[in-house]
């Protein structure tokens, strides 16, 4: 390569280096008009729409842009011929391309001309040329921009407050959807779910999960916590309910040498529970004949009460048979069917308290979101139980059996506004928006009794036909002024779901009717 | 051949006085002057497009002379006819009183031929001269004659009277190097020129080259080098003559019936190294390629009539076309 080459290439790289750090500084100048536009258009569509601490965001999305910007152009290195191109365009008139291209070749025409590309550029005061000041316009519009954003913060944001709401409720809802997850992790690791009830849960949780991440805004957000508190409800009953569990703790505590299988059931310590139970075998046998006796009925009756488990009536109906022979014998198969099938209810029952939490948070989020809805909205309850406070006795004479009922039921109404959360009491009626839903007037009236849910006490009249009987009779004051009143069914129509969601779960009714039940009271609602 | 340094300043020196010469008899005209220079450097043919008395002879005749090269003029008409131009074989007699035949050369041997109104001659006429434009030999019978070189043909056609004239085939303009538009003269071109062709004063021409310097200045001119994105604009800017490419501009596809061929590039490269030893460079410019592309592109492509009703040239059509092909 010849001096005259070397010095070509010297001079064009310097070039090239001077052409890259303007690209760089533009190009950072540039992301920050973009990022600044963007962050302009955010701030003024924050004052419409609630985002979330707006200018955190556009600080993020301008310090995002600046180093996108930077680090683009710095890995974008230009070429020599790209650096020779630009120079030319400075009045070169493609001399140094031609030179650049020329490079290496001795040729007189091909020396004549990089002499003279050369001469040109030495003449070429290119630093002034190719400043490294950003480009005067872009900069001007990034001062504009900036001075625009700095003015729109010192304007209250009215969307503010209502923008942090609804962030912390969509954090609450990102936490349920991992509690969620957590549930699934659980629901497939029971073994002792049948794989049809693990499907059924699982799909039931993951549209739970769908929904609350599909879940935009604030309408579908509450439609979604509205549905995930009634899927939740659905999944909990497929559960076996804990009352066989507390009876059986009930029953162990009673004896000294159970009692402390008792406590591990009440802590639902299910491994410390299995241990203990093996070791119990023993322990039964050093037990006396009296209280193997005692224990054998106590056990007996439990097995009675407990029938709707068949599997763990079935144990403890053979244990206490074995205990009443007073020939234990080996009792490790009742043993062991006795541990499975409290593990499983240990199990579902720990299963039933992470849904029930987990209800338990929607559901105040729902209602923090209810509150949410400013002073136009309104919550409506009804108190059953204040007013009444009145027994009814009904004296059918002496004939057949009679019933008397004391009951009360009394209404009341909260108000929500913007910054109380209605929470509705028991028997709640539906939460409403005064915009949007029908006001009372325009609900169906219908005839209550005020006597539901009263704490009335009941009496049994017994008597044969035709023959009189006992007569008992409660007198109450006010027993006419609250026989009832027509008021708009949703009023009451939260009292009425609530009993009657507490009766499915106490009264004997087929699982095939419960939810029948249930669909028609959220039916109701809506 | 070897080129040396001394060569190429001197050529640099030799054209810029035929510029000077030519100046002194022809007046204005600077550009025409300038691009026959180019044509005849770049060794090409020039259509010379005016109305008369715009000194389209006076050009031709006076490069003849500043050039030392021989010079023949043919007035072409309709009744002529091709043997006129190349020559034909007559019957002459020797010293032994034998007859035989023997070519009697046309006015087309000659360096520089001035085909003037070359419209007015039959396609027949016309299209004799194809083989001495584009092969620089004359055909007749079975012998095919060598034309001597330097060879340049620059044909004039008067663009307003087109009665009685035969428009040139497509095939015969693309022969030519340039087509240039000779345009009127401005006042104080007008008045110099009445100055010297109404007064005794006359205008005294040196010869500065001659037919051999030319020769060897096409071959160092075939030498200028050109930078690969210089030329590739070049080829962009013809190839945005083809309305049926794609991507091609919107005034190619709207107005355009015809893109240029091959022999435009091959034109527009040559003569944009030629402009560019005309202006002491030793290499091409986007701006020699902007320069030489008018007169190389003109009558290379064809208008649709769309073009003619909407009143749309050529010239306006090559403009845009050199605006929105980038250099880079």
């Amino acid at each position: 390569m010849s001096p005259t080459d070397k010095e070509l290439i010297k001079i064009i790289r310097r070039i090239r280096d001077r052409l890259h750090a303007a690209f760089i500084i533009n190009s950072i100048v540039l992301g920050l008009g973009f990022a600044l536009c963007i962050g302009l258009g955010l701030a003024v569509a924050a004052r419409f729409i609630p985002i979330y601490n707006v200018y955190l965001m556009i600080f993020k999305i301008v310090a995002a842009a600046v180093l996108a910007a930077f680090l683009y152009s710095a890995f974008k290195t230009p070429r020599n011929d790209y650096a020779a191109l630009r120079v030319d365009s400075l009045g070169l008139q493609e001399r140094t391309v031609t030179a650049l291209e020329l490079i290496g070749s001795q040729s007189a025409i091909a020396v004549l001309e990089k002499n003279d590309a050369l001469m040109h550029l030495k003449g070429l005061d290119y630093k002034k040329k190719i400043t490294l000041k950003p480009n005067k316009r872009y900069l001007l519009i990034c001062f504009i921009l900036a001075a625009a954003l700095l003015l729109s913060g010192f304007i209250p944001n009215p969307m503010a407050k209502r923008a942090e709401e609804l962030h912390s409720l969509k954090e609450k809802i990102a936490e349920q959807q991992k509690k969620a997850d957590k549930l699934v992790e659980r629901v497939k690791s029971n073994p002792k779910l049948s794989e049809e009830q693990k499907r059924e849960l699982e799909t039931k949780l993951l549209e739970l999960k769908s929904e609350l991440k599909s879940a935009e805004d604030e309408k579908e957000i509450k439609k979604a916590l509205g549905k995930t508190e009634k899927k939740l409800e659905y999944i909990k009953e497929k559960f076996a309910t804990s009352e066989d569990l507390k009876k059986i703790a009930d029953v162990l505590s009673r004896n000294e040498m159970t009692k402390a299988l008792a406590d591990m059931i009440k802590n639902s310590d299910e491994k410390a529970f299995k241990e203990s139970i093996r070791k119990i075998a023993e322990a039964l046998r050093g037990l006396s004949a009296v209280e193997k006796q005692k224990l054998a009925e106590e056990l007996s009756k439990l097995a009675q009460e407990i029938k709707s488990n068949p599997e763990l009536s079935r144990a403890f109906a053979g244990l206490a048979e074995k205990l009443a022979s007073g020939e234990l014998g080996d009792i490790s198969r009742e043993l062991d069917e006795l541990s499975e099938s409290i593990s499983e209810l240990m199990e579902n029952e720990s299963i039933r308290n992470a849904i029930s939490e987990l209800a338990k948070e929607l559901g105040a989020a729902n209602i923090s979101q209810r509150g949410q809805d400013g002073a136009g909205h309104q919550g409506q309850g009804n108190i059953p139980g204040n007013n009444g406070q009145q027994g009814q006795g009904n004296q059918p004479g002496g004939n057949g059996q009679g019933s008397g009922r004391g009951g009360g039921a009394g209404s009341g109404t909260d108000m929500g506004n913007e910054n109380q959360a209605p929470i509705p009491p028991a028997g709640s009626g539906i939460s409403k928006k005064n915009d949007s839903v029908k006001k009372d007037g325009e609900y169906e009236k219908i005839f209550t009794p005020q006597t539901l849910g009263g704490d009335g006490e009941t009496s049994n009249l017994s008597g044969n036909k035709g023959t009189g009987g006992n007569v008992e009779q409660v007198i109450t004051d006010k027993s006419r002024t609250v026989r009832g009143t027509s008021v708009p069914y949703n009023q009451v129509v939260g009292q009425y779901k609530s009993r009657a969601m507490e009766s499915l779960n106490t009264s004997d009714i087929p699982p095939g009717m419960k939810d029948m039940v249930r669909e028609y009271f959220t039916s109701l609602e809506e | 051949m070897e080129i040396n340094e001394k060569q190429i300043r001197d050529m640099i020196d030799i054209i810029k006085n035929v510029e000077a010469e030519i100046g002194k008899a022809i007046i204005g005209q600077k550009d025409i002057v300038r691009q026959v220079l180019i044509s005849v450097l770049a060794g090409g043919n020039v259509l010379l497009e005016g109305v008369p008395g715009l000194g389209k002879t006076q050009l031709v005749k006076t490069l003849a002379k500043v050039m030392d090269l021989s010079f023949s003029r043919i007035q072409f008409t309709p009744d002529l006819m091709p043997a006129d131009v190349m020559g034909t074989n007559i019957i002459v007699k020797d010293d032994s009183g034998n007859s035989r035949f023997e070519f009697q050369k046309g006015p087309v041997f000659a360096n520089l031929v001035l085909a003037d109104e070359i419209n007015r001659a039959t396609p027949k006429t016309q299209s004799a001269l194809l083989e001495a434009m584009q092969e620089q030999t004359v055909t007749v019978g079975k012998v095919t004659y060598r034309l001597p070189q330097p060879f340049l043909v620059l044909a004039t056609q008067n663009p307003i009277e087109m009665e009685g004239t035969y428009p040139l085939p497509e095939a015969q303009m693309d022969r030519f190097l340039f087509k240039l538009s000779v345009l009127f003269p401005s006042f104080d071109e007008l008045k110099d020129i009445m100055d010297i062709t109404t007064t005794n004063r006359e205008v005294e021409l040196n010869k500065i080259m001659d037919g051999e310097s030319i020769l060897k200045m096409r071959k160092i001119i075939r030498e200028v080098p050109i930078a690969k994105p210089v030329q590739e604009y070049a080829l962009r800017v013809v190839l945005g003559t083809h309305p049926e490419i794609e991507g091609a501009p919107e005034g190619t596809k709207k107005y355009i019936r015809f893109g240029a061929s091959p022999r435009a590039a091959q034109a527009i490269i040559t003569a944009s190294r030629a402009r560019a030893v005309m202006e002491g460079r030793y290499n091409v410019s986007f701006e020699d390629i902007k320069y030489v592309a008018y007169p190389s592109l003109r009558h290379r492509f064809f208008l649709n009539f769309d073009a003619v009703a909407d009143g749309v040239t050529t010239d306006a059509l090559i403009g845009q076309l050199l605006e929105e092909v980038s250099v880079y």
